[in-house]
Formats: structure tokens, C-alpha cells, sequence
């Protein structure tokens, strides 16, 4: 099937079929001894649609059943399922489904490590990028985004910086690990080529520098030109370690939604993750990309809602020389 | 033959004026960049959405090839 196909299908299932069917088994709950667990129209945890590549086809995808009961599984219901979907349908018992324990970056990560979340007490979450030391002064300093360090222009300079980010449960001045020491300021005017900014890191706060976990030791600054289809990876607060491909370079005329606006951006990396997984999320700003010989490329900072293989997004990013540059830094490794 | 990076610079900046010259278009313009495609370079569009005016924009400019994508909106992460 094709992939609006499948989604059309799914969609149209979830309400003439799930939806019902769901509420006659809220329905019958309510008489039995657990009737207040699941509250009126509120699905019961025993079934998930969604949809899955099939075969090698790259326009082929059929539907998935993900079903929490065994007894669900030859039951009629999937058979209806099965009929409306042609039989182009992909069935599993999957069990009851627990919350993952919480990834390492969106805990608190004392030495700070490259790929941990972070954030100015009044954003969020982004992620720590690494350390740069200052060409003046050799003062050695966090690295992040603008929107990261700086609430997009809006924080002064000595507020605090804080690791986990607010989101994932830092608190101020608890979790205070460095202050904003520096940002270029998003201009929401005229073309921007880096969303960027530098923390000054606490008396007695660690951090380490190298390390990615996973991949091994930064291998500084990448010189070489970049080549399109190269492969890439990031350590990010939210998705993790990935690896995906560059899919264009010198991109312009991005324009980027952000609280305060869009801003346009001109000379940045463009990058695609699988087709079953992103290469990035929310709250993976800050992230360095690095090359396969662990050499930065670039500063994560944005992504698209569509696009690339599987239609996950693309993953938008400042070169790190240009980085470098405007911040007058150079990075640590 | 496969382009070079600098024939797709140009064509680059080709693209862009015919994007700009075109309302629809430019209001849909989500980045335009170099791409890697037949073993050669391109010149990559991307749109936030489709707009009947994508098929006005040629294949190949000056013998580099286009390539359209739709990403959708492009926010802060």
C-alpha cells in the first residue's frame, strides 16, 4: 500500500472500528470491579495501529497491529482488521508496554558529557555540545545554541545555565552548572548563519570534553569539505545517539520558526536520518555532529516536520567552523 | 556528464532568482542547497508544502540537476 493509503486506512479504523469497540469495553468495565481505572471514552491499553515499511518497495507500507492482549490476537476483531487492510497488515503481541527508564543525557550528568541536556533556567531542555576555549583569553566555555543558552536573545548575560534543563527536572539554583557568558544574537530581520551561544562553567563543575560516549574521543574540527550522502552522527538529550546522512550543503533561505518569530538562515548543513528512525527531536539542540573519524562538522539547532527517507524530517545544522568563527573559539578536544 | 560543485553553485543561485521571481513560490521556499546526486552535484529545493508552480521550475539548469523535496515547517529543536 501506499503511505496515505495506509494512514487513511488506520485513520478510518481508529474510528468506525477501535473507537467503537474501545468504548463498548469501557462499557462493560464500568460494571465490573475495576470500572474506575479506565475513566469514561478513555481506550483501554490493548491495542495500537500504526503504520510499517514493507518489503523492499520503497512506496510500500501496510498497516501495524500492536496488541497488548494475547487473547486479542485470533480474535474478530483483528480478523475485521485484516479483511479491511487486504491482508497487507503486520500483527504482533506486544505485551503490556512500561515507560524506558530515563536516557543518561536527560539525567543529571556530573562530569557534564557531550550529548547531556542543559538549558537557561527559563528554556526547557536543549543538549550540551562540547567545550570551545576562547582565542582571547583561553577561557574554556559550554557550548550550545542561542535558543539553548540565550532563550533567543532574551537572557542576560550571568544568568544560569542548568543541567538536566528545567524539563527534565533541573532546578535553579540547585542545578546551576555554568552562567551565559556569550551568544550572537538571532537576527529575525536578516539571513543568520549560526544559532549559537557560550556558558561560563561553575567553580568546581566538571565536564568532559572528549568523550562521545559510544563512538570514542572528538577528534577536533573537521577541515575536509564536506561530501554529500556522508554519514554523521550525534549524541542529542532527546533521540540519543543517531547516525544519519548529509543530504545538502550550503542550504539558504531556511526559514525557522521560533518563539519570538522566524528567522532565516543561509550556509547550513542538511541532514536526513533512516527510514524508520529521525535523526533528531526537540530538545536535541546543541548536539555536535561529528563525522565517521569523530571530527565535528556541525552545531544542531533545527529540523523540518517532513521529508528525507520515510518522510521522519530533515535535521538542519551551523557548519562548526562558521560556529567557531562568530564565537571567536576554538573547540576543545 | 556529472556536475561539478561549482556548476551547481551557479545553478544555485539560478534557481533562487526564478524562486524569488515567483510568488507562490517563494512564499513556500523552504531552503534551496547543494545536493549529492548521480555521482555529481545538484541544486536541492525545498518546499514547506506543494505549490502548483513547482512544476514551472526545469529538471536541469545549464545541465545540473534539480531535485524538489517537501519538508513541511522548520522550527527550533
Amino acid at each position: 500500500m501506499q503511505l496515505n493509503s495506509v494512514r487513511a486506512l488506520k485513520e478510518d479504523l481508529q474510528k468506525n472500528l477501535i473507537g467503537p469497540w474501545a468504548s463498548n469495553q469501557v462499557t462493560r468495565q464500568s460494571i465490573g470491579v475495576r470500572a474506575t481505572r479506565w475513566g469514561v471514552n478513555v481506550v483501554p491499553p490493548t491495542l495500537a495501529l500504526g503504520v510499517k515499511k514493507a518489503g523492499a518497495d520503497p512506496d510500500g507500507f501496510q498497516l501495524a497491529v500492536r496488541v497488548q492482549q494475547a487473547s486479542l490476537v485470533n480474535s474478530s476483531l483483528i480478523d475485521q482488521i485484516r479483511t479491511q487492510a487486504k491482508g497487507e497488515v503486520d500483527v504482533q503481541y506486544v505485551g503490556i508496554v512500561r515507560p524506558r527508564q530515563t536516557r543518561w543525557q536527560q539525567s543529571s550528568s556530573r562530569p557534564l558529557k557531550i550529548g547531556c541536556s542543559i538549558a537557561h533556567y527559563r528554556v526547557t531542555a536543549g543538549t550540551f555540545g562540547g567545550v570551545v576555549r576562547a582565542r582571547d583569553g583561553g577561557q574554556e566555555l559550554f557550548l550550545s545554541n542561542n535558543h539553548v543558552f540565550a532563550d533567543e536573545n532574551r537572557a542576560t548575560q550571568g544568568s544560569d545555565i542548568l543541567q538536566p534543563g528545567p524539563y527534565d527536572g533541573g532546578q535553579d539554583p540547585a542545578d546551576c552548572v555554568a552562567t551565559l557568558n556569550f551568544f550572537i544574537p538571532i537576527d529575525f530581520a536578516k539571513p543568520n548563519l549560526v544559532d549559537c551561544a557560550t556558558a561560563l562553567p561553575g567553580e568546581g563543575i566538571g565536564y568532559d570534553a572528549q568523550t562521545l560516549a559510544g563512538f570514542g574521543r572528538l577528534n577536533g574540527v573537521r577541515n575536509a569539505p564536506l561530501a554529500g550522502n556522508e554519514p554523521v552522527s550525534k549524541i542529542g538529550r532527546t533521540t540519543g545517539a543517531t547516525t544519519g546522512t548529509i543530504t545538502a550543503i550550503e542550504l539558504d533561505n531556511i526559514v525557522i520558526d521560533y518563539d519570538q518569530g522566524q528567522a532565516t538562515f543561509d550556509s547550513q548543513i542538511e541532514i536526513a536520518g533512516g527510514t524508520t528512525s529521525v535523526f533528531s527531536e526537540g530538545g536535541d539542540s546543541g548536539s555536535m555532529i561529528f563525522d565517521q573519524s569523530l571530527c565535528a562538522v556541525a552545531l544542531l539547532f533545527a529540523g523540518s516536520s517532513a521529508g528525507g527517507p520515510g518522510n521522519l524530517g530533515l535535521t538542519y545544522a551551523n557548519p562548526i567552523a562558521e560556529v567557531l568563527d562568530q564565537l571567536k573559539a576554538d573547540l576543545l578536544s | 556528464m556529472a556536475a561539478t560543485i561549482a556548476q551547481a553553485r551557479k545553478a544555485k543561485e539560478k534557481v533562487k532568482a526564478l524562486v524569488a521571481a515567483n510568488l507562490s513560490l517563494r512564499n513556500a521556499l523552504a531552503g534551496i542547497g547543494i545536493s549529492t546526486i548521480d555521482s555529481g552535484y545538484g541544486v536541492k529545493v525545498n518546499f514547506a508544502n506543494e505549490v502548483a508552480e513547482q512544476s514551472t521550475l526545469p529538471r536541469t539548469l545549464d545541465g545540473v540537476p534539480l531535485v524538489i523535496s517537501i519538508v513541511g515547517r522548520v522550527s527550533k529543536r
